[in-house]
């Protein structure tokens, strides 16, 4: 055997497993779901926290950037509200538990809880292979609730529903939803996540997002956690053939985030349609990590992924497009843009195109700029202060992520959401 | 109304100096003609007028209303009533045209201590002075000057101007761009706008312009200064024998 070098865990590696073993016996699920909850915690007990050397986390070094680990959150009543759009049918989770149930579900909808499908064994929870899944492993191992959806063709209007997170007190909350989108079926998904200002609480999400053949999805996301929170995502979505997914994600909260989304096209004639806005002020530091699998002929991608950052804030973005071996014609395009309002702000970027058919157009493109002085002069010179002239900029840079969300209520309110992040940062 | 005292300026980077000691004055109900060669110096005394941070001012003052201003930033002097109708207006993605009017208006409103004004006051405000442009609604949906033609951008400057009411007007070659037709919808637009309260500076390299509005003082600026003023008959001059004459073209 290799002598290994001993290395000090820091108290978060040493807090995971050891929150682990004090609720293992409380997190639902069969013999097989607790087996697998088992090797997920495995990995953060032998192997530790990514860090800067796992590739995967270059710019998001999560032994130096976790601190410290909470228990899990205890039970709370309800703490969910209204949707963002009355359309939705609001699906309620407070502290990582099942507190809403909605009376009826749009037509065509299944729902049943995580905790019925695991502890009926009728789920499986992925096995993680090392520290470049950590979010996974996270989940797997803590995951207490969750939705499990599924969802029928009913009509031409699309079913609209809402996940709603909401954390209270603190602790650590993980939810792990699954949405089946049967072949021809419609659904526009809000996924909403949000917790106590002030409080060092740490809250994960996983949502396996299947959609079948011919089926057409929406999702938006709107993550607006405390500002001392912790909140990792995994977002996996496979796409069927002649199925479409628009992604329309706002980031706000949080003080650490990392969002992760693997994009799979399985099917032929897929289209992906990902945008993504990430709003980070003081030393929040927020993570988008992406991976593009194109396994299918004429499969269409376009990643649009915007970072506003100010004061000391930290912006990353990693994507990757990889095309497989006969995925022909395919089209992907992936930007990243940033926009840095301070001078202590920084953006990180890695975008990558691995390629391994002959006839695809593949891009990518990345900026990193300030406020453009000519653009503020304008409209100082027609009177608008520069504070409000400022957030009419901003606000314009990171429209392009929810312009073209189909549900006016669910537009406005996601403008509202970054009206209210710009007027917090103008008021300091 | 508007008094420049020996006015030089720089741009601020690399301290090239554009403006060398300008004087003029300009009193309420006054048309002011500035001519001149490309690369006089015409846009940039607009743009130090204006409060634009690329340049310096050096020496001398700009008093408006007996005050200094060189100290209040663009938005103060266009709130005091300064407008810069711009040689080349941009376009800003993302920013609504009328989400930016609305905005301009208020904040405006708000320097002076008004209420903002109402929604449908706004609309019909905007409605009857783009119609007098002949900005179709089609135009004011779109983002600020984004995909718009030349004359089209310059309309919407001179829309910018009948909605904010400002008390110094300045028209940085708000002629060059515009067809025919545009030139005499504008030039009657700014027109409408004449009152004894109410100043123009007309930046223009063509005496046409001034057959629609007739300035009342005519200036030659060559070289970031005042090198000749005159009546309306200066321009005249100028469109037949050229700068030859008040210009040293050779140097
Ligand atoms: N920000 C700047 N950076 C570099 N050079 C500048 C800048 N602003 C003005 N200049 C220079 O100053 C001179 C005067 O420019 P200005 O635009 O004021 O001329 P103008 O009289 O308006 O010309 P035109 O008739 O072509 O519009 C030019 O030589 C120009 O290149
Ligand atoms: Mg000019």
């Amino acid at each position: 055997m290799s002598a290994e070098p001993i290395r000090m865990k820091t108290p978060a590696e040493e807090g995971f497993p050891a929150v682990f073993d004090a609720a293992a016996a409380g997190l639902p699920g069969t013999p097989d779901i607790a087996a697998a909850r088992r090797a997920a915690i495995a990995l953060v007990r032998d192997e530790g926290l990514p860090h800067r050397r796992i590739e995967a986390y270059h710019y998001t070094d999560l032994r130096a950037l976790v601190r410290s680990v909470p228990p899990l959150a205890i039970f709370a009543a309800d703490a969910t509200g209204a949707a963002l759009t009355d359309a939705a049918t609001v699906i309620g989770f407070t502290n990582g538990r099942l507190t809403k149930t909605p009376e009826a579900l749009p037509a065509g909808v299944i729902l049943q809880s995580f905790v019925e499908a695991a502890s009926a064994g009728s789920i499986t929870l992925p096995t993680p292979a090392g520290l470049a899944d950590s979010v996974s492993s996270l989940n797997t191992a803590f995951a207490s609730d969750g939705a499990m959806l599924y969802v029928a063709p009913a009509g031409d209007a699309a079913a609209v529903i809402e996940l709603q997170s909401a954390v209270v007190g603190g602790g650590q909350a993980h939810l792990a939803h699954r949405v089946t989108v049967a072949a021809g079926a419609k659904l526009l998904l809000i996924d909403r996540t949000s917790g106590p200002a002030d409080t060092d609480y740490l809250a994960s999400g996983s949502l396996t997002l299947v959609v079948e053949d011919g089926a057409e999805v929406t999702l938006v996301r709107l993550q607006r956690e405390g500002d001392k929170a912790t909140r990792f995502d995994r977002l996996d979505i496979s796409l069927g053939e002649g199925s479409k997914i628009a992604l329309h994600s706002v980031s706000l909260g949080a003080k650490l985030w990392r969002f992760e989304i693997g994009l799979s096209i399985t099917g032929d004639d897929a289209e992906a349609q990902l945008f993504g806005a990430g709003l980070l002020q003081g030393r929040q530091h927020g993570d988008t990590t992406l991976f593009v699998d194109h396994a299918a002929l004429r499969g269409t991608s376009k990643e649009t992924f915007k970072s506003v950052a100010t004061d000391e804030a930290k912006a990353v973005f990693q994507g990757k497009i990889l095309v497989r071996p006969g995925a022909q014609k395919t089209d992907g395009k992936m930007m990243a843009n940033a926009l840095l309002l301070s001078e202590r702000a920084e953006f990180m970027t890695k975008p990558e195109l691995e390629i391994f058919a002959d006839d695809v157009a593949c891009g990518h493109g990345a900026t990193c700029g300030e406020i453009d002085e000519n653009h503020l002069f304008y409209l100082m010179a027609r009177g608008v202060p520069k504070p409000v002239a400022e957030q009419l900029l901003i606000a314009a840079f990171v429209e392009e992520v929810f312009d073209d969300v189909p549900d006016e209520a669910l537009k406005a309110a996601l403008a509202a959401e970054v009206d209210g992040w710009l007027a917090g940062r103008a008021a300091g | 109304m508007l008094e420049i005292k020996n006015l030089h300026a720089r741009i601020a980077e690399d301290g090239t100096e554009i403006l060398n000691g300008i004087d003029l004055v300009v009193k309420p109900g006054e048309v002011h003609a500035i001519m001149g060669p490309n690369g006089s110096g015409k846009s940039t005394l607009s743009y130090v007028l204006s409060g634009k941070d690329d340049y310096e001012v050096t020496e001398g003052d700009i008093l408006f209303n007996g005050e200094s201003i060189l100290e209040l930033g663009p938005d103060e002097r266009a709130a005091a009533g300064f407008f810069l109708a711009f040689q080349y207006p941009i376009e800003i993605p993302g920013v609504a045209t009328m989400t930016f009017l609305k905005a301009a208006i208020n904040a405006q409103r708000k320097a002076r201590g008004e209420s903002e004004i109402t929604t449908p006051d706004f609309m019909r405000l905007v409605k009857e002075t783009s119609a007098k442009l002949n900005i179709s609604s089609d135009m004011l949906k779109r983002p600020l000057n984004v995909g718009f033609s030349g004359g089209e951008k310059k309309r919407n400057e001179i829309m910018q101007m009948a909605l904010l009411q400002p008390k110094l007007c300045i028209l940085d070659e708000t002629d060059s761009g515009l067809d025919i037709d545009a030139l005499k919808v504008v030039s009657e637009g700014v027109n409408a706008l004449r009152s004894p309260d109410r100043a123009f500076i007309v930046i223009t390299h063509y005496q046409r312009l001034l057959d629609h509005i007739v300035p009342d003082v005519v200036h030659v600026l060559s070289k970031g200064r005042i090198v000749k003023t005159g009546g309306p008959e200066l321009a005249l001059e100028l469109e037949k024998n050229g700068y030859a004459d008040f210009v040293d073209v050779a140097a």
